[in-house]
């Protein structure tokens, strides 16, 4: 088990105060840091397999020099990641390694790069909408070539990082500030990328955000109680803002 | 005074084995747990007692010592709080939530 896991009942962490101060120090000194298998390894297949199922649909930015991608549509597997890295612990976690204020949520979409398709992203900041921290988790479970994250200096446009992260289910968060850029290389070659992007933002809080995106279904009355199922909003558009 | 109650001797029939499926993610989130399941992409959400029933079926507890353990944490009357616990695991059971073993 790697320091940092997400499971089926959320964040295992095994590491001491110190490795958290050692992790702190990296990110600190590198504006990044890598979390190997954040997903657990079974469950990352999982949800792979899901996402492999789901539809994607291009999505143009211009406001980002433009930038093109396919997106995944709102489905089972979006849904599915978005319960998994909204936990408390693992806000807990970031907070304390990246010194960020308080995290409410992360709020991210599956998105895709073919190569070869006029995929493209641009430098930006991904700064505003109360964004902290930045975090991919690689879904492609394929090596692919490019796709790197790069990060640079804005006011030297110097690249002071450049992150390949190619495991199924491997993470790397990365600093949101106004003295930085970052953006993911054109991808080449014949495999493509795919990942589950997005940011930790101080608000909303991820209750709200879950009643948001889903509605409430059958009532289930037992325990005296307000037990509920609620459903994917199915025929709402999953439209994340970035 | 519910505390210390011998429910096994009050029970004659076997409980079942239940424990949650591993296709299911679950998270507490205040006193509520949300529940999540990978194959009907259905999101549940239990409140304060139905989530500790929870937390201690995936701790291991077999029905028994969950009602044992609850009505020592919960002012409710035995006869009513079996029956609730029996309907809480049938809807368990049919949203394929938790798997039993036979």
């Amino acid at each position: 088990m790697s320091a940092i896991q997400l499971g089926q009942s959320g964040v295992g962490y095994c590491g001491s105060a110190e490795d958290l101060g050692a992790l702190r120090a990296q990110f600190e000194r590198q504006h990044y840091l890598k979390l190997p298998k954040l997903i657990e390894p079974v469950l990352a297949d999982v949800l792979q397999t899901k996402v492999r199922q789901g539809e994607f649909y291009e999505r143009v930015h211009e406001e980002i020099g433009p930038n093109r991608e396919l997106c995944m549509a709102n489905n089972g597997a979006s849904a599915a990641l978005l319960f998994l890295v909204n936990d408390k612990k693992l806000f807990q976690i970031i907070q304390a390694v990246t010194q960020c204020d308080q995290i409410g949520c992360f709020q991210g979409r599956v998105y895709r790069v073919n190569p070869g398709h006029g995929h493209h992203d641009s430098w930006h900041n991904d700064i505003g909408e109360h964004r902290l921290v930045g975090m991919s988790i690689d879904l492609s479970g394929q090596t692919y070539s490019g796709g790197m994250l790069q990060i640079r200096d804005h006011a030297s446009g110097e690249i002071v990082r450049e992150v390949t992260n190619l495991g199924l289910g491997d993470a790397v968060i990365f600093r949101l500030s106004q003295r930085l850029q970052h953006r993911i290389t054109d991808v080449e070659g014949t495999a493509s990328k795919t990942a589950f992007a997005g940011w930790f933002r101080r608000q909303p809080d991820f209750l709200s955000l879950l009643r948001r995106e889903m509605k409430p279904g059958r009532e289930a009355p037992v325990m005296n109680s307000s037990s509920v199922v609620l459903r994917l909003a199915n025929n709402t558009t999953h439209d994340t803002a970035y | 005074m519910l505390a210390n109650m011998d429910l096994k001797s009050k029970n004659t029939t076997p409980l079942p084995a239940a424990r949650p499926n591993s296709n299911v993610l679950f998270k507490r989130l205040g006193d509520e747990t949300v529940l999540f399941h990978l194959e009907t992409d259905r999101f549940y959400e239990l409140n304060g007692t139905a989530a500790r029933f929870w937390e201690l079926l995936h701790a291991g507890c077999d029905v028994a010592e969950i009602r044992e353990q609850m009505l020592q944490e919960f002012e409710v009357d035995p006869d009513q709080f079996a029956g609730e616990t029996d309907t809480l695991l049938a809807f368990l059971t049919k949203e394929d939530l938790v798997v039993i073993d036979e």
